[in-house]
């Protein structure tokens, strides 16, 4: 068998340790993710969904255990290449979007793009293919700030795909939205999936894990995988 | 002591290389203690930020060095102006005891920064960051010299008196005065040009040799190379002094390593020194790094980035040629003789 | 273990960071607008004192190198007084003395404009003919100068621009309340600007007039200068010259070029030793601007941390910001000051340099910049403004990502 895309062993995230506000927000969790798969981590808010997503996406590093991207372990990189490789294979869709208001589309979507030293051309026309898949090709000189809460994260989708990544991270995505729009962005990751991208999405809401595209649902609960 | 604009100028500049120096040296220092790679611990985290810190500092110290010492050679063009008898830097610098000492520790540590900053690079390319420990040991010890070239430099700035009368580079470059100026520049020509030619080709065969498949690099043959480039720096400073400068100055009796700096000669010495520099720090690099025998990961990204050096150090090894010669082979194409 | 590749050049990631930055600096203009307009002050500042520095040193080296090699005066009881004729011949003969020249001049202090000239006289002649002709702007008034041709003389510019304030543009009365008469002088020509430092306050006139106005009588000069065509021998024939005779002082050009170059050099100094507290001080308010990071500019390190920046790219798109400001305050700056020395004649900064004459109404500075001008501007701001930038940009780079994970 293939190796899995995503692997992590006894993670465990402590901040402050050895202190009086001590907070383990993530112990001992071991998964697995296989290539081309749909998965949903649900449990309630402060269950530490975030925290590991934040770690598998090497966006914090944990405190102890071990995290293979793309047979890759990441969790001991220093942080310039941990970047690197988050750079390359890894797409993060944040449960705020963070994008930066004052940037046009365009300017957001090919940021992710700058350090690996990519002529603007190719930067160019990789971003306007995302816009086309995502129908932002009219909103694409706008600014961020003048999007709709929808088209903003569609744009925060692109941003995390242009880097040409094969592991898709989402943290809450429908947390803003309502029920249409999260149907439209359910329909959005059917289509990544189909196009065989890995999805990994943090949700606690049904509309997100009953949904007929998810593979698996792992369960979380304050800090540990349940199930 | 004399209040001058440059001399002022030169304490400021040197004053902040000193500040971020310091600031570098701290932190290598926090490194070197404290580094422990397996760990996680918010301490180990806060230290691989310090190297970032480190990393840019020197990037900046470098600049700031090369700035300095072009500086340092200009200012001394200046102040001869002020110094009885003094006409160009060569004045200045002889007008005390510390002039030339603070030029030649100032040339010595560029090139210690150098390796330094390379090997920084070098070291930043893998992942498990072997030679962190090293590294930043070396930077604590190379503090030393930084604090001697301060001392040097006050010394130099204090001393520097307007009533005493300075030689000028007629005097101190001229055959028949005693001490090391003279002996450069008393030197045949010949003899300094055989030198220097005989150590050009000995690193271009060298260089040839290298690319040979089979050719075996060992720690030796690399210590051996950075000695020779430092020799080769010396041999080309003699040429510059016996035999290009006359071509420049078009006088027999003017040889001088500083006036072609000036705008009289159409700045011809600031490619001709900038590229010197250039072939030589990285020629000396490229030896360092064959002399440290790195292995592993670290010696594969050694060798390329040797092979990077060597290149660059060829290059700029030929533009100095051409460029210090040139003047020489036009002189003799117009006039159909040597001077 | 596999080591990782960059795609792209490096000459494409610079190039990538640098189009950042300045799009960067730019949705932030206030902020940067207000750094650079300090930024452009103080390297004007810089500047300015650096370019009038360069441009009397120039003008005084110029002079200096004119400067006989040995003046001779005779002293009693610690005065300078008037030397006889007698003391040429003896000082002639001396070995390796080319020629000895007696000279007459003084000063006239003219209470009305409290102004001091200095006086000196000459046989005008020389100025007249020969390779100095094109020092002097030659008058309309020559004719007159003809006709009394003993009472003639060319003034420098500063005396010349007070004389037409009250109206004696072209003659010019002495007169002291001990003499039974007042001296008219033609006033033939004004020296040119090039010599302004020397000349500004001069009347160089014949020697017969001068010695009226100066009353010295016939074989009595104010003091003797000696060629010396070897410089080698200047200090030995300056102590021969003191030992035939003790009344007689001797100041060789050396010592007056060091004099004059310290007293010069001191002036410099005193003025850059204040500006460095003035660039202490501008520096200290720019790194205050600079380095206070605004949330959102914190937050936006953040999201391109967390997009894969790494801290490296941080640091990169922090030195480009540093380095076009600095550059555009360089450039600014010292188009500003040089337009404010060569055009507008420094107003305000010139007064403390000149300062050794109760004249020297207005001093037109001639353009003297080298690039060694622009390696000591770099080397006064930018390099201190790059030392201590580079806390806050390293600071701003290594922001963490979880702070804007965690603040939802």
């Amino acid at each position: 068998m293939e190796d899995p895309i995503l692997k992590t062993v006894n993670v465990t995230k402590i901040y402050n340790q050895g202190k009086q506000n001590e907070v383990v927000p993530v112990r001992n969790a071991s998964l697995t993710v296989e290539e081309g798969t749909a998965v949903v981590l649900q449990g309630p808010s402060g269950s530490g969904k975030t925290t590991l997503l934040s770690m598998i996406g090497c966006q914090i590093k944990p405190t102890y255990g071990e995290i293979v991207v793309k047979g890759k372990q990441v969790s001991k990189l220093p942080e310039k290449f941990a970047n690197l490789h988050k750079r390359e294979h890894i797409g993060f869709v944040f449960q705020q979007f963070h994008l930066i208001s004052d940037l046009s589309v365009l300017d957001n979507i090919i940021l992710p793009l700058l350090p690996s030293g990519i002529p603007p051309g190719e930067r160019k026309c990789r971003a306007e293919e995302l816009l086309e898949e995502f129908e932002l090709m009219p909103r694409k000189q706008f600014k961020v700030k003048d999007l709709s809460g929808g088209e903003q994260q569609r744009v925060a989708i692109c941003r995390s795909l242009i880097n040409g990544c094969s592991l898709l991270l989402a943290d809450e995505p429908t947390a803003h939205l309502d029920g249409q729009l999260t149907i439209e962005f359910l329909k959005y990751m059917t289509h990544l999936k189909e196009k065989g991208y890995t999805i990994l999405i943090a949700s606690h809401d049904p509309a997100v894990f009953k949904n007929g595209m998810v593979d698996r649902i792992i369960e979380m609960n304050s800090g540990e995988i349940v199930s | 002591m004399i209040l001058n604009p440059w001399i002022l100028t030169m304490l400021t500049g040197h004053a902040a290389l000193f500040f971020v120096f310091s600031l570098a040296t701290i932190n290598a220092w926090w490194i070197f203690s404290g580094w422990d790679f397996t760990s996680s611990s918010e301490k180990q985290y806060g230290l691989e930020k310090r190297t970032y810190l480190v990393s840019s500092v020197m990037n900046l110290t470098l600049i700031i060095q090369m700035l300095m010492l072009f500086l340092l050679v200009m200012a001394a063009d200046e102040l001869a102006k002020i110094l009885p008898g003094a006409m160009c830097a060569t004045g200045s610098l002889s007008s005390n005891k510390y002039g030339f000492p603070l030029l030649m520790i100032k040339i010595g540590s560029f090139f210690i920064y150098f390796v330094w900053w390379v090997l920084n690079y070098l070291d930043n390319q893998l992942e498990d960051y072997p030679l962190v420990r090293k590294k930043y040991l070396a930077l604590v010890c190379i503090f030393p010299v930084m604090i001697s070239e301060t001392i040097l430099l006050l010394l130099f700035a204090v001393n520097l008196n307007p009533t005493v009368i300075a030689s000028c580079c007629g005097s101190i470059y001229n055959e028949s005065s005693a001490g090391l100026g003279g002996t450069m520049a008393g030197s045949s020509p010949l003899m300094t040009l055989t030198l220097f030619f005989g150590v050009v080709s000995i690193v271009l065969i060298w260089h040839m040799i290298e690319n040979i498949r089979g050719y075996r690099p060992t720690k030796k043959k690399g210590g051996l190379e950075a000695l020779l480039w430092v020799f080769l720096f010396v041999t080309a400073l003699l040429t510059v002094i016996s035999f290009i400068s006359t071509y420049i100055y078009e006088m027999l009796s003017h040889k001088c390593p500083f006036c072609l700096l000036k705008a009289e000669y159409n700045y011809i010495g600031v490619p001709l020194y900038f590229f010197l520099f250039l072939a030589t720090a990285t020629g000396l690099t490229k030896g360092v790094l064959q002399w440290m025998g790195a292995e592993g990961p670290l010696g594969e990204k050694a060798i390329w980035l040797r092979r990077r050096l060597g290149q660059m150090s060829i290059f700029s090894l030929l533009v100095y040629i051409v460029v210090g010669y040139s003047p020489f082979i036009i002189y003799y194409i117009r006039t159909g003789r040597t001077i | 273990m596999e080591t990782p590749t960059q795609s792209g050049s490096w000459l494409e990631r610079q190039r990538s960071i640098i189009d950042y930055s300045l799009q960067s600096m730019f949705r932030r203009r206030t902020k940067n607008s207000l750094i650079l307009v300090m930024y452009v002050l103080l390297i004007f500042v810089v500047s300015s004192v650096f370019f009038i520095t360069g441009s009397l040193t120039v003008e005084l080296f110029s002079t200096v190198d004119e400067l006989p090699d040995i003046t001779v005066q005779k002293l009693i009881g610690g005065r300078q007084v008037v030397i006889q004729e007698s003391y040429f011949q003896a000082i002639r003969e001396i070995p390796g003395v080319e020629a000895v020249e007696p000279r007459i001049w003084g000063y006239f202090y003219l209470e009305e404009l409290q102004a001091n000239f200095t006086i000196f006289g000459m046989d005008l002649t020389m100025l007249e003919e020969g390779e100095y002709q094109r020092i002097v702007d030659w008058g309309p008034a020559l004719k007159k100068g003809e006709e009394r041709p003993e009472f003639r003389m060319i003034i420098g510019e500063g005396v010349s621009r007070l004389l037409k304030a009250i109206q004696m543009e072209d003659s010019f009365l002495f007169f002291q309340p001990n003499w039974d008469t007042a001296i008219p002088f033609g006033i033939i020509g004004t020296f040119k600007s090039e010599t302004q430092l020397q000349s500004n306050d001069l009347m160089v006139m014949q020697t017969e007039g001068a010695r009226r106005v100066l009353e010295l009588k016939e074989g009595e000069y104010t003091d003797l200068v000696v060629h010396v065509p070897n410089p080698e021998e200047t200090k030995m024939i300056a102590l021969k010259i003191r030992r035939y005779y003790p009344e007689l002082r001797t100041v060789t050009r050396a010592q007056i070029e060091s004099t004059y170059t310290s007293a010069f050099n001191w002036k410099a100094g005193f003025v850059l030793s204040s500006m460095l507290v003035v660039i202490f001080a501008f520096l200290v308010l720019i790194w205050d601007k600079a380095s206070g990071l605004s949330p959102a500019e914190k937050k936006e390190i953040g999201i391109l941390k967390a997009i894969g920046w790494d801290t490296e790219m941080i640091l990169s798109v922090k030195f480009w910001e540093s380095f076009i400001i600095s550059l555009l305050a360089s450039i600014f700056g010292v188009i500003l000051s040089y337009f404010y020395i060569y055009w507008l004649h420094a107003p305000g900064l010139k007064e403390i340099f000149i300062g050794w004459s109760t004249i020297f109404p207005s001093f037109d500075l001639v353009p003297h910049i080298d690039l060694k001008f622009l390696l000591l501007i770099v080397t006064v701001t930018v390099i201190p403004y790059s030392t201590i930038a580079i806390f806050p940009a390293w600071k701003a780079a290594i922001t963490d990502t979880d702070f804007i994970l965690r603040n939802n």
